[in-house]
């Protein structure tokens, strides 16, 4: 951009008939600033802009000069003379509207990206920085636009997926504070409370929200499914399984809530209970393996070990990763040792010991 | 009452008689204050955040001068400083001191460590935790000390004072050593000792762990470190043979030691806790040493395959069946491991099953015991908990550093946490670390003495002998066995069918010693019809129609 401005100053100051003196002050500022002596620059630009103070281009330099000196006040000043004197002057928006978003500005900011925007409709750092003006200004429907905008030009740029992250998570906020303010009864007022709590951790809080959530609305099934999550991490597997039982009554025919209410009656030694839950999320297509193992490890309490190695050879076949498939061979070994096979459970502690050792390694 | 040995058999009845008949819900009673006990442990923490600040707080109950009455040691941490010649531990302040308690017979207790001479304010040990056992065999029970920086090996010379044999004996243990015990591995009728040790680490490769918050490290910041094996030579000196018996191969992370018989070969063999690592089954084999044998055992891991920071350990018969099992306890949401011995040489992960994933889910435990609390004939459950990390809320919120103690009561191979109903002391979070188990008032009943960290210990009386149920306890005196008893096996019939069995032993649970006496509830049974005594040198002996409610002497026979 800066040599761009440079020779858009030069040009400019040519075609206008400008006196030898200020071209040599702006020569030698261009001069000055692109061998990084920024304050000798400053200097000659301010010359060149006292002799020729209707130069927009020489106001542009100078703002630029100041801009890359930190003087982000000086330069937004600078700047706006700039276009003062000639709106379309090309680079002067983007430049002041940078330095108005870091100095805090954020409406006028939005007003000079939208105008640099215009200029270079095609160019993502324009459309990057209007959405960052548009978050701070706190509306982070029109960021999410531009950023998501920005973004297919440049999906892996680090600042730019960072916005989008920051401006999802404002847009959650403000709806909830929206949803709290038109609604602050309703169920999903609650549930919206209950998920603040649980995601920061405060457990008590989260469950007598959802409680109430549940109280206004009993078919909420996320609401059971995040309560009943929220009862088995606080080792509560009891509450787990009756808020599972009740979204299940919902949607009986969920796969992953009848693997998780299988799981939390298994916690509770409850194997014959969790087996018709079990079976169920087992029977899903394509399967899932964990509930396949879990189902294996209800057979292997069972003492129903034929089974069970079924089970976990399924689970096996379908599994997804090595800590996965770690697991499930540990389990064969202790199935295959109840069935009194021991060149199965060697074969298995082996597999296991082998695929143990690589992840630790990893993890190192 | 009838003695089938051939030989002479001491029975001395220390009777209490029949205690109260009203039924009564087991509470504990946190009578701290009145013992007269001053001790509080010191960790010394650190900004650094050393790890071994956060592991001490070891306690023994241990009659060290024969009087019947249960005395108390408590080990002591130490300060950690930085000097011009490096850093290192200091002891010599009173407050920094070990303290042994002996019994006034009752409640009180009066402090007698430097008559004894176990004070340790001389050593640059920063202290962890203590094994006892008599391993001279000259009736007294010796004193056996680990921390960082080395070990204490005391010999208890008459009841009344204490020698450190340390260097004479060849018992120094270099290194950070936990929790130890003794027990005679080869059976020559003396008493070994295995140390447990944690890392390799020292003061000076000490690291500083968490990014913005500091936190304790853990473990896996260091390598694994091998156990150590001392031979007793029966002549006051011990060797290491720890690579010779199989221990020095298998490195660990070691924490917690039990002994028992695991595969029914009348050896000894020892479980060991390693904090983040698989665990240890070290089967003995007698003259050919030990073989490590966790994985195929199924006791190394839980029941997914999965490592847990194994802490305290026990290895008793909770299901009544006659083969020992393994309790381990673990960091929140590992759950406490509990193996139930399958009685081929395997073990089956049987958490889930008995009620522990549901009571344990969220707990972090140290010392843990199985014993008979309420006296029903059924081995009951306690733990000392609170997390490893001082600050975990930080790190996990919903977690909790200080927790209370658990106690949950086994019914008939069931366990049910009964701390609502068990006493205040089960309310009251603190940062508990070692835990002995004993009859302190001899009264039936097994009370519990807490060591916590960087706090005053909490001496629990409990109420198990007030209600209906019978108890019996057995004094062992060995002859060609080790004089203590220490490895003999203990088994109960009743007239009702009910058997159980007990290990002779006063290691178990993490950092501390209990007492050697071996305990049984018999229920609603006043009589136990049948008393097996098999002592390790191999002699069985049987006594029939012994009393309950009452302590009884038996004296190994002659063959």
């Amino acid at each position: 951009m800066t040599r761009y401005l440079a020779s858009v100053v030069l040009a400019a100051s040519l075609a206008a008939q400008v006196p030898g003196p200020v071209i040599d002050h702006v020569r030698k500022g261009v001069a000055a600033r692109e061998a990084g002596r920024l304050e000798e620059a400053r200097k000659e630009l301010e010359a060149a802009v006292e002799a020729a103070p209707g130069l927009a281009e020489a106001h542009l330099y100078l703002g630029l000069v100041l801009h890359e000196g930190g003087d982000f006040a000086a330069a937004a000043n600078t700047l706006q003379r700039a276009l003062d004197l000639k709106p379309e002057l090309p680079g002067a928006n983007e430049l002041l509207g940078y330095d108005l978003l870091v100095l805090g500005q954020t409406a006028e900011a939005v007003l000079r990206l939208e105008a640099a925007l215009l200029e270079s409709p095609g160019k993502w750092q324009v459309r990057a920085w209007l959405g960052r003006a548009h978050l701070e200004a706190g509306d982070s429907d029109a960021a999410l636009r531009h950023l998501l905008a920005a973004q297919e030009t440049a999906p892996r740029d680090p600042e730019l997926l960072y916005l989008v992250g920051k401006a999802y998570s404002q847009l959650a906020i403000q709806s909830q504070a929206n949803l709290l303010a038109s609604a602050p009864e309703s169920p999903y007022a609650h549930l919206a409370t209950a998920e603040d709590h649980d995601l920061n951790g405060r457990s008590d809080e989260a469950v007598a929200a959802y409680q109430r959530a549940l109280g206004s609305n009993p078919r909420l099934p996320d609401a059971w499914r995040a309560l009943a999550d929220l009862e088995l991490d606080r080792g509560r597997p009891r509450a787990a399984v009756d808020a599972y039982r009740q979204a299940l009554d919902i949607q009986p025919g969920n796969a992953g809530l009848h693997l998780r209410c299988g799981e939390a009656l298994l916690k509770l030694g409850l194997a014959e209970e969790s087996l018709p839950h079990l079976e169920s999320a087992a029977s899903a297509d394509p399967p899932l393996p964990s509930a396949l193992e879990a189902l294996g490890q209800a057979l292997l309490d069972l003492e129903r070990f034929g089974e069970a190695r079924a089970a976990l050879d399924t689970a096996l076949e379908n599994a997804t990763g090595e800590q996965q498939r770690m697991k499930i061979h540990y389990q064969l070994a202790r199935v295959s040792r109840k069935l009194g096979d021991p060149s199965a459970e060697r074969r298995h502690l082996e597999q296991f010991g082998e695929l143990r050792a690589k992840i630790v390694a990893d993890d190192k | 009452m009838t003695l089938r040995s051939s030989s002479l058999v001491w029975i001395c009845a220390l009777g209490t008689g029949l205690t109260g008949l009203l039924a009564a819900e087991l509470r504990f009673e946190d009578r701290s204050r009145e013992t007269g006990i001053g001790f509080r442990h010191h960790a010394s923490p650190t900004p650094e955040k050393h790890l071994v600040e956060t592991m001490g707080g070891g306690v023994a109950l241990v009659d060290f001068d024969n009087d019947g009455f249960l005395d108390i040691f408590f080990v002591n941490g130490g300060d950690l400083y930085s000097a011009d010649r490096g850093v290192s531990v200091e002891r010599s302040q009173p407050e920094l001191h070990d303290r042994l308690y002996r019994s006034r017979k009752g409640l009180k207790f009066e402090d007698v460590t430097h008559q004894a001479g176990v004070s340790a304010r001389t050593s640059r040990i920063y202290g962890m935790g203590v094994a006892t056992g008599d391993y001279d065999n000259n009736g007294y029970p010796d004193l056996f000390v680990t921390g960082y920086g080395g070990t204490i090996l005391y010999r208890n010379v008459d009841g009344r004072t204490f020698e450190d044999q340390t260097e004479a004996a060849r018992a120094n243990v270099p290194g950070w050593s936990a929790s130890a015990g003794f027990f005679d591995a080869d059976l020559d009728g003396d008493l070994d000792l295995f140390v447990t040790r944690y890392l390799e680490w020292s003061l000076e490769t000490s690291k500083r762990c968490g990014d913005n918050i500091p936190v304790y490290c853990s473990p896996r910041e260091y390598p694994a470190v091998a156990s150590v094996l001392l031979r007793n030579e029966g002549d006051g000196t011990f060797t290491d043979v720890s690579r010779e018996w199989g221990i020095a191969q298998s490195p660990g992370k070691a924490l917690g030691v039990a002994f028992n018989d695991a595969d029914a070969d009348s050896l000894p063999d020892v479980i060991v806790a390693n904090d983040s690592t698989a665990q240890q089954l070290f089967l003995n084999r007698g003259p050919d040493g030990f073989i490590e044998e966790a994985l195929s055992s199924g006791l190394a891991y839980n029941e997914d395959g999965g490592s847990f920071a194994g802490m305290g350990v026990d290895f008793e018969d909770y299901d009544n069946d006659g083969r020992p099992d393994v309790v381990a306890t673990a960091l929140a949401k590992e759950l406490y491991p509990l193996f139930r011995n399958e009685g081929n040489g395997t073990f089956g992960y049987v958490t889930r099953q008995t009620g522990l994933a549901e009571i344990t889910a969220r707990l972090s435990g140290w010392s843990v015991k199985f014993t008979d609390f309420d006296n029903d004939g059924w081995k009951d459950l306690f733990a000392a908990q609170s997390h490893v990390l001082d600050n975990v809320d930080l790190m996990e919120p919903g977690l909790e550093y200080l927790q209370p103690p658990l106690i949950a009561l086994n019914r008939a191979g069931r366990f049910v946490d009964i701390g609502d109903s068990a006493g205040p002391v089960f309310q009251a979070s603190i940062a508990g670390r070692g835990a002995a188990f004993g009859d302190l008032d001899n009264d039936g009943d097994i009370d519990v003495v807490l060591g916590v960290l960087d706090d005053n210990p909490k001496v629990l009386y409990s109420n198990g002998s007030a209600g209906e149920n019978h108890w019996l306890q057995i004094r062992l005196i060995g002859r060609t066995s080790v004089r203590d008893g220490q490895g003999a096996r203990v088994s109960v019939w009743t007239s009702s069918g009910g058997a159980q069995a007990r290990y002779a032993t006063t290691a178990g649970g993490y950092l501390s010693a209990n007492d050697p006496r071996v305990h049984f509830g018999l229920g609603a049974e006043s009589i136990a019809s049948k008393v097996l005594v098999r002592w390790p040198g191999g002699v069985r002996q049987v006594l029939e129609n012994v009393r309950a409610d009452r302590l009884v002497t038996v004296r190994e026979p002659n063959s």
